[in-house]
C-alpha cells in the first residue's frame, strides 16, 4: 500500500511536470510536483487497489482551476520505426516489439520507467510482486505477489500463472514449453534456475543451483524472447500457438485489434490496479518503417508521436511545435580493434585511436545532440557509470594521439580496415559515423578502409569474430546490467569478436557473474569495466538517447533510462 | 562496336533491297555520314550527348574544377552549410564535405555503374534472344527457360542476392546490374525476333537463300535493335538508382566514395530544411537519364531505315 | 519451371550471408541459444534437406512458419498479396490509359506542341527514381496541400471503405505508375508513328477513310503485339516499383513483407513470396504471347494481303 501510495505520487508529480515544461530542466521538477503531491495523497490513500477507476479519474479533474493536471481520454497514435513482430510476448524480438508488449504485460518486478532518469540505472520496483528478498547465499529469491489482480480475460493472476509463464520458458517438459529455439535469452536470466516454487497462492520461490550475480537485475531488465512478461494461461490453453491473435495480459492496456504490418489497437484497461493510469482511452500503433515518412506523418497530422527520428530533423521539427523527448538509454556504439596481430595488439595504438575520436563532436555536430560522448564500455544508465566512475574517459587529444602511435613506433601511420553496417537496430546512422571517425583517423596518420555490410550479414561476421584481415569492426547494444561486460566481451565466454585476451578482465567477470549478490558482483564489474579502460581494449564512442518526437499536445513522456515506455502516463491535451 | 558495325551493313542491304537505293549509302563512308547527319540534324538527341559529354568531361575533370577532395571534410565551413556559401556554391553536406566536388566525383561512378551493365546486358541478351529464336536447337530454348527462371524474382530482390554473394564494390555492383538486366532484354529481343521470323522480307531472304547467320546479322538484328535501344537507354537512369539503392544496402560502392544515388539517399532527411542536398543529384540523375534517353531515340532514328526514311519524308 | 524458381530462390537465400538468429535474440545472444533456434528451424541440416522438407510441406499447401512473426506463412501472406494486388491492378491501369493514349495522340499529333510536351515529360518522368518521386510527391500533396494521406493503407480508427482505400492508394500507386507509363507512352508513341507510315495505311488514307478509323482500325490494331508484350514486362515493373513504394508509403503489402524477411532472413515468407511471383510471372508471360500469337500485326498483314 504504502509503495503504492509513493507510486502514485511520483508519477502524478512526473507528468505534470513534463505537462507544465516539456523538457526543460530539473530544477523546475521539484517546485512543480510540490502541489501535485498534495492533491494526489488523499486520493490514493482513499481508492483501494481493487476498485473501480471512477473516483480516481476524477481526481486529475478536480485540481482543474489552478493546473488542468493530466487529462483523461483520447487516442494516442504511435508510429514504430518497424512492424511489430508478435503480441505473445515470450516470442518478443525487436525494440518496437517490446515496447508494445509492455503495455499488455507486466513482469513481477521492472526497471521503473515512471522516474525520469538522470544518468544511472532505473530503480527496480516492484510491479506484480509486492516485495522480494534474495537469500544471502544467493541461491533462493522469493517473492511476494500482489493480491486482487486480474488478467484481462478476467482469470486471476497468482502463483500458479508466474509458474506458468516462466516454465513456459524455461521447463522442456512443460506441456506448453515455447521450444528449445524460442526460449532464447530465458537462458541467460534463469541460466542456473533449478525450481520455480508456488509457496502459496501469493508467493513464489525461484531457487538456483549456483549464484548468478545478475539475477534479479535481468529478471526485471530483459525483454525479448523468452523473458517472462506475465501472459494469461488460460488464454496460452485456449488459443495455443495463435495466443499471439489474443493477447492477454495484466498491463495498463487491453488488446483490442491487430492487423499485422498495418495497425495495432490497444484500450485502456479501466480495471488496472495502477490507478487513475492509463490517461489515454485509446493506444494505437503504425508501423512506418521510412524514417521520412514518419517524419511527414507527425507533420501531417496522421500520428502523434514518432519513434526513432532522424537526428538532422530534431532542430527543424522543434522549430515547428513538436516536443522532442530523449534520455539516457542502456545504449553503446563501440569499436572492437583486432587484438590477434599488430598494429592493434599493442595498448598505446588502441589509446591513440581513443585519443583520436572526436566524439562531442561527433555528438554534437553530426548527430546533432541525440547521443551522449561515452566513456566506458558502458551507458550513463549502466550501473558500472553509477557512481561515475572517477576516470574521465578519453578527451580529444590528437596531439597526444600522435605521440602514443610514434611511441609504438607508427610515426607515419597505417593502413587498416573498419567494418561497419550500412543501418541495423541501434546501429544509429553507421555509415555517417564510420565516415566521421575515418576523417578524424586520418588526422593522425591512420588510413581507414571502410567496408560495409547489410545489417544481417553485418551481424553475422561481427558474431563469428573479426576476419584477419579486418582491424576494427563496430556494434551497438547495451544494457543497464553489468551482466553486459561478460557476455559482450569476456575473453573466454563473451563473443569478443576482436579476440581479446586478458586473464585478468576475464577472471573478474566471471567472479562477477558468479556472486551472491548485486553489491558483490559491481565491486568486480567496476575493476573490469577500469581496466578495460586503462588498457583501452575498444573505443567507446556514444550512448543513443533515443529521441521521440510527439506533437504539441502529448504530455507526460518519459524516457526513463531505457528503451522501453509506459504509456500508461501519457496523456493528451486537447 | 562491331554490333553497331552490324546494324549499319544490315541497314545497307536492306535499303538496297526493300528500297530504291539511296546513292549516299552505297558505301561504307557514305553509310556512315548519312548516321551522323541525321543524328546531328535530331536538335533533341544532339544536346542530349553534348550534356552527357559535358556531364563526363567534369567529372573526368574534376581535379580541375575543383580545389577540393571529395572526401575532404570542411568542420571550419560546418555541416550542411546552404547553398551560396562563399567557396562552397552548393553549400556542404552531413559530413561538412563540399557537394559541388562530391557531385563531380560522383558522376565517375554513377555513369559507368549504370551504363556499362547496361550495354554488356544489351549485347548479351541479343545474343542470347536470337539464337533462342532462331536455333531450332535445345540450348536456345534452355537458355529462355533459365531466363524465365530469373525473370520470375523482382529484379531488386535478383540484384541483392547477386550482390550479397558477390561481396561489395563496384566492379560485382557492375555484375549485378548487368545479370538483373538480361532477361528483361532478351524477352524484348526474343519477342521481336520470333515476329520478324514469321515476316515477309525474311521469308523472301529465305527464299533467295540467304546464309543464315548473314540473314541473322542483316534482315533480323536491325529491326530487333531499335526495341532494345530504346528500353535499355530507358534503363540508365533506372539503374544509377538501383546501383545507389545497393550501395545503401552495403552492397555496392563503398562510403566514402561519392554516388549520386546515394547523395540523392542521403540528403531525404534534410529535404525540408536543405532540399537542395537530395534534389540537385536527384535532377543530376533525371538530367542524364533524360540525356541517355532522347540519344537513344536519336541513334534509333538515325540506325534505322525505317524510322530514317520517315524522318526524311516528314521533314 | 516453377520447380527452378523454388530451387533458384532457396539457393538464393542460403548463399546470402546471415541467419534469422541475428534478428531474432540481437547481437549479444549466447552460442547456445543461437544453435538451439537454427536448430528448432531446421537450419543445421543440410540445405537439400531442407529444402526437401520445404517442398513437402509447400505442396501440401503448408507454406510454413514465418520466422519473424511466428505465425503461418499462409495468414500475413495472404493479406499481403490482396494489398499489393489493389496497388499493382491501379498503377496498372494508370499506366496503361495514360500511356497508351497519350502516345497515341502524341503519335498523332506528330511534332506538334502536344507531341513535344508529352513527350518531354514522358521522358523526364522515365528517368527519376522511383523513391525520390514518391517523396516528392508526399511533400507536395500530403504535407503542403495536405490533400492525400501521407501513408498507410486506411484510416487508422476509422471503418475502412472504397474511398477512404483510394484515397490513401492514390499518392503510391501514382508513384509506381509514372515510369511504366512513360515507358507504354514512348513505345506506342514510336510504333504508331512507325505503323502510321506503312504503305497500307497510306492506301487506306487514299480510301477516303476518316483518320479516326486509320488511326484505330488500321494503326492501332497493328501495334497491339509489342504493346502487350512491353506493357507485360511493366507489370513485372510496377510489381518491383511496388516494392520501393510500400516501403516510402507503410504500404502494407508483398514487397514491404519481403523486405522484412530479407532483413530477418525468413526463408518460409521469401520463398512463398518469389513462387507466387513466379506464377504470376509465367502467367504474364503466357497472356503476353496469346495476345501476341491472337493480334501478331505482322502475321495478320500478311494474312490480309493472301485474301
Amino acid at each position: 500500500m504504502k509503495s503504492l501510495r509513493k507510486w502514485y505520487v511520483v508519477l502524478l508529480a512526473v507528468s505534470m511536470l513534463v505537462a507544465s515544461c516539456g523538457d526543460e530542466t530539473t530544477e523546475t521538477a521539484e517546485t512543480t510536483s510540490a502541489p501535485a503531491e498534495t492533491t494526489a495523497a488523499p486520493e490514493t490513500t482513499a481508492a483501494p487497489e481493487t476498485t473501480a477507476a471512477p473516483e480516481t479519474t476524477a481526481a486529475p479533474e478536480t485540481t482543474a482551476p489552478a493546473d488542468p493536471g493530466p487529462q483523461q481520454g483520447g487516442t494516442l497514435v504511435v508510429a514504430l520505426e518497424a512492424t511489430i513482430s508478435t503480441l505473445d510476448p515470450h516470442r518478443s524480438s525487436g525494440g518496437q516489439t517490446h515496447e508494445v508488449n509492455e503495455q499488455i504485460f507486466e513482469k513481477l518486478i521492472t526497471a521503473d520507467y515512471t522516474a525520469p532518469n538522470d544518468g544511472g540505472p532505473p530503480e527496480i520496483v516492484p510491479r506484480l510482486a509486492t516485495k522480494w528478498e534474495s537469500s544471502a547465499d544467493g541461491l533462493t529469491h522469493t517473492f511476494s505477489l500482489r493480491e486482487g489482480v486480474t488478467f484481462h480475460d478476467g482469470t486471476p493472476f497468482n502463483a500458479e500463472a508466474v509458474e506458468f509463464n516462466v516454465r513456459r520458458v524455461w521447463d522442456p517438459s512443460f506441456d506448453h514449453y515455447i521450444g528449445e529455439g524460442l526460449s532464447g535469452l530465458a537462458g541467460t536470466v534463469f541460466q542456473n534456475l533449478e525450481t520455480v516454487e508456488v509457496v502459496d497462492e501469493f508467493t513464489v520461490q525461484f531457487v538456483l543451483s549456483k549464484p548468478f550475480g545478475f539475477f534479479i537485475e535481468k529478471f526485471a531488465t530483459t525483454t525479448g524472447l523468452g523473458h517472462p512478461w506475465m501472459i494469461s494461461p488460460a488464454a496460452v490453453i485456449e488459443y495455443g500457438e495463435e495466443v499471439a491473435d489474443h493477447p492477454v495480459g495484466t498491463g495498463p492496456f487491453k488488446f483490442v485489434e491487430w492487423v499485422r504490418g498495418q495497425h495495432l489497437t490497444l484500450e485502456a484497461n479501466r480495471d488496472y490496479w495502477r490507478t487513475p493510469h492509463p490517461y489515454v482511452d485509446e493506444l494505437i500503433f503504425r508501423p512506418i518503417e521510412d524514417a521520412s515518412g514518419r517524419v511527414n506523418a507527425l507533420r501531417a497530422g496522421e500520428v502523434d508521436m514518432i519513434r526513432v527520428v532522424p537526428p538532422d530533423q530534431i532542430p527543424q521539427l522543434e522549430g515547428e511545435g513538436f516536443k522532442i523527448a530523449a534520455g539516457p538509454t542502456p545504449h553503446l556504439w563501440y569499436i572492437e580493434f583486432q587484438h590477434r596481430r599488430p598494429p592493434f595488439d599493442d595498448a598505446r595504438v588502441r589509446q591513440a585511436v581513443n585519443l583520436a575520436i572526436d566524439r562531442e563532436g561527433m555528438a554534437a555536430e553530426l548527430l546533432s545532440g541525440t547521443v551522449e560522448p561515452a566513456i566506458c564500455l558502458c551507458s550513463s544508465t549502466s550501473a558500472t557509470f553509477n557512481p561515475v566512475p572517477d576516470w574521465a574517459g578519453f578527451e580529444y587529444d590528437p596531439e597526444r594521439a600522435r605521440e602514443l602511435l610514434a611511441e609504438a613506433g607508427y610515426e607515419g601511420g597505417f593502413d587498416a580496415v573498419f567494418e561497419t553496417s550500412t543501418s541495423g537496430s541501434g546501429q544509429i546512422l553507421p555509415v555517417q559515423m564510420a565516415e566521421w571517425i575515418q576523417q578524424d583517423l586520418a588526422e593522425i596518420g591512420i588510413d581507414l578502409e571502410l567496408r560495409t555490410y547489410e545489417w544481417n550479414t553485418y551481424v553475422g561476421r561481427w558474431y563469428l569474430g573479426m576476419p584477419d584481415d579486418v582491424d576494427m569492426n563496430q556494434i551497438s547494444w547495451g544494457d543497464n546490467s553489468d551482466y553486459w561486460l561478460y557476455e559482450s566481451s569476456a575473453p573466454s565466454a563473451g563473443i569478443n569478436s576482436g579476440g581479446l585476451v586478458d586473464e585478468e578482465y576475464d577472471s573478474l567477470l566471471i567472479a562477477a557473474n558468479e556472486a551472491a549478490s548485486q553489491e558483490e558482483a559491481r565491486g568486480y564489474t567496476e575493476a573490469a569495466a577500469r581496466r578495460a579502460h586503462e588498457l583501452a581494449f575498444h573505443a567507446p564512442i556514444v550512448s543513443d538517447t533515443f529521441p521521440v518526437a510527439m506533437a504539441g499536445d502529448v504530455n507526460g513522456f518519459i524516457r526513463a533510462g531505457d528503451w522501453v515506455v509506459d504509456y500508461s502516463v501519457v496523456w493528451l491535451d486537447r | 562496336m562491331s554490333k553497331e558495325g552490324d546494324v549499319l551493313e544490315g541497314a545497307v542491304v536492306r535499303d538496297n533491297g526493300t528500297r530504291q537505293a539511296d546513292p549516299l549509302t552505297t558505301t561504307q563512308a557514305g553509310q556512315f555520314r548519312l548516321i551522323v547527319r541525321t543524328f546531328a540534324r535530331d536538335r533533341l538527341a544532339l544536346s542530349g550527348l553534348i550534356l552527357i559529354v559535358v556531364v563526363v568531361a567534369a567529372s573526368f575533370g574534376a581535379d580541375l574544377l575543383t580545389p577540393y577532395g571529395p572526401n575532404e571534410a570542411h568542420r571550419e565551413v560546418g555541416r550542411y552549410a546552404p547553398l551560396g556559401t562563399p567557396g562552397h556554391f552548393l553549400g556542404t553536406d552531413g559530413q561538412a564535405r563540399d557537394v559541388f566536388t562530391r557531385l563531380l566525383w560522383g558522376g565517375r561512378v554513377s555513369i559507368p555503374v549504370a551504363v556499362l551493365p547496361v550495354l554488356g546486358a544489351s549485347a548479351a541478351s541479343l545474343v542470347i534472344g536470337l539464337m533462342a529464336a532462331f536455333s531450332a536447337g535445345w540450348i536456345g530454348s534452355l537458355a529462355m527457360r533459365i531466363l524465365d527462371v530469373m525473370f520470375a524474382f523482382p529484379p531488386v530482390l535478383l540484384a541483392i542476392a547477386v550482390a550479397t554473394i558477390l561481396g561489395p564494390g563496384m566492379m560485382n555492383v557492375m555484375l549485378a546490374i548487368g545479370v538483373v538486366s538480361i532477361p528483361y532484354l532478351t524477352r524484348v529481343v526474343f519477342v521481336e525476333a520470333v515476329s520478324v521470323r514469321g515476316s515477309d522480307y525474311l521469308r523472301a531472304a529465305q527464299v533467295a537463300g540467304t546464309p543464315r547467320r548473314r540473314k541473322l546479322l542483316r534482315e533480323v538484328l536491325p529491326n530487333v535493335i531499335s526495341p532494345v535501344i530504346i528500353y535499355a537507354s530507358t534503363g540508365v537512369g533506372g539503374m544509377i538508382v538501383m546501383a545507389a539503392g545497393l550501395s545503401f544496402l552495403g552492397l555496392g560502392v563503398q562510403p566514402p566514395t561519392p554516388d549520386w544515388g546515394i547523395m540523392t539517399a542521403d540528403g531525404r532527411v534534410v529535404l525540408q530544411n536543405l532540399p537542395h542536398i537530395a534534389t540537385v543529384p536527384g535532377f543530376l540523375i533525371i538530367a542524364v537519364a533524360l540525356a541517355f534517353n532522347v540519344v537513344g531515340d536519336g541513334l534509333r532514328d538515325a540506325l534505322d531505315p525505317r524510322h530514317r526514311t520517315r524522318t526524311w519524308t516528314a521533314g | 519451371m516453377l520447380f527452378g524458381i523454388s530451387v533458384v530462390g532457396f539457393l538464393l537465400m542460403k548463399l546470402v550471408p546471415g541467419d534469422p538468429s541475428s534478428f531474432l535474440l540481437g547481437p549479444f545472444a549466447g552460442p547456445e541459444a543461437r544453435e538451439a533456434l537454427l536448430r528448432s528451424l531446421g537450419w543445421d541440416q543440410p540445405w537439400p534437406v531442407q529444402y526437401v522438407k520445404w517442398l513437402g510441406l509447400f505442396v501440401q499447401g503448408d507454406f510454413g512458419t514465418s520466422v519473424r512473426y511466428q505465425t503461418p506463412v499462409s495468414e500475413i501472406f495472404g493479406q499481403a498479396v490482396v494489398n499489393s494486388a489493389i496497388l499493382v491492378a491501379l498503377s496498372f491501369a494508370i499506366a496503361f490509359v495514360l500511356g497508351f493514349f497519350g502516345g497515341i495522340l502524341a503519335a498523332v499529333k506528330r511534332f506538334s506542341p502536344v507531341d513535344r510536351v508529352t513527350t518531354t515529360v514522358a521522358v523526364v518522368l522515365a528517368s527519376a527514381p522511383v523513391y525520390w518521386l514518391g517523396l516528392v510527391l508526399v511533400w507536395i500533396f500530403s504535407v503542403r496541400l495536405g490533400i492525400f494521406p501521407v501513408s498507410g493503407i486506411g484510416t487508422v480508427g476509422a471503418e475502412s471503405d472504397v474511398v477512404d482505400l483510394l484515397h490513401h492508394a492514390a499518392l503510391p500507386s501514382v508513384t509506381a505508375a509514372l515510369i511504366p507509363m512513360a515507358v507504354i507512352f514512348r513505345l506506342t508513341r514510336s510504333e504508331l508513328a512507325h505503323a502510321l507510315d506503312q504503305p497500307y495505311i497510306q492506301a487506306a488514307r487514299a480510301r477516303g477513310l476518316t483518320e479516326a478509323s486509320v488511326v484505330f482500325r488500321h494503326g492501332v490494331r497493328n501495334i497491339v503485339a509489342p504493346i502487350a508484350n512491353v506493357s507485360g514486362l511493366q507489370l513485372g515493373f510496377i510489381f518491383t516499383a511496388t516494392l520501393f513504394v510500400e516501403v516510402v508509403f507503410a504500404w502494407p503489402g508483398v514487397g514491404f513483407l519481403v523486405f522484412q524477411a530479407i532483413a530477418a532472413r525468413d526463408i518460409p515468407v521469401i520463398q512463398t513470396v518469389v513462387l507466387f511471383t513466379g506464377l504470376l510471372f509465367v502467367a504474364i508471360s503466357l497472356v503476353s504471347d496469346v495476345i501476341q500469337g491472337l493480334v501478331d500485326p505482322r502475321t495478320m498483314a500478311s494474312a490480309g494481303a493472301g485474301t
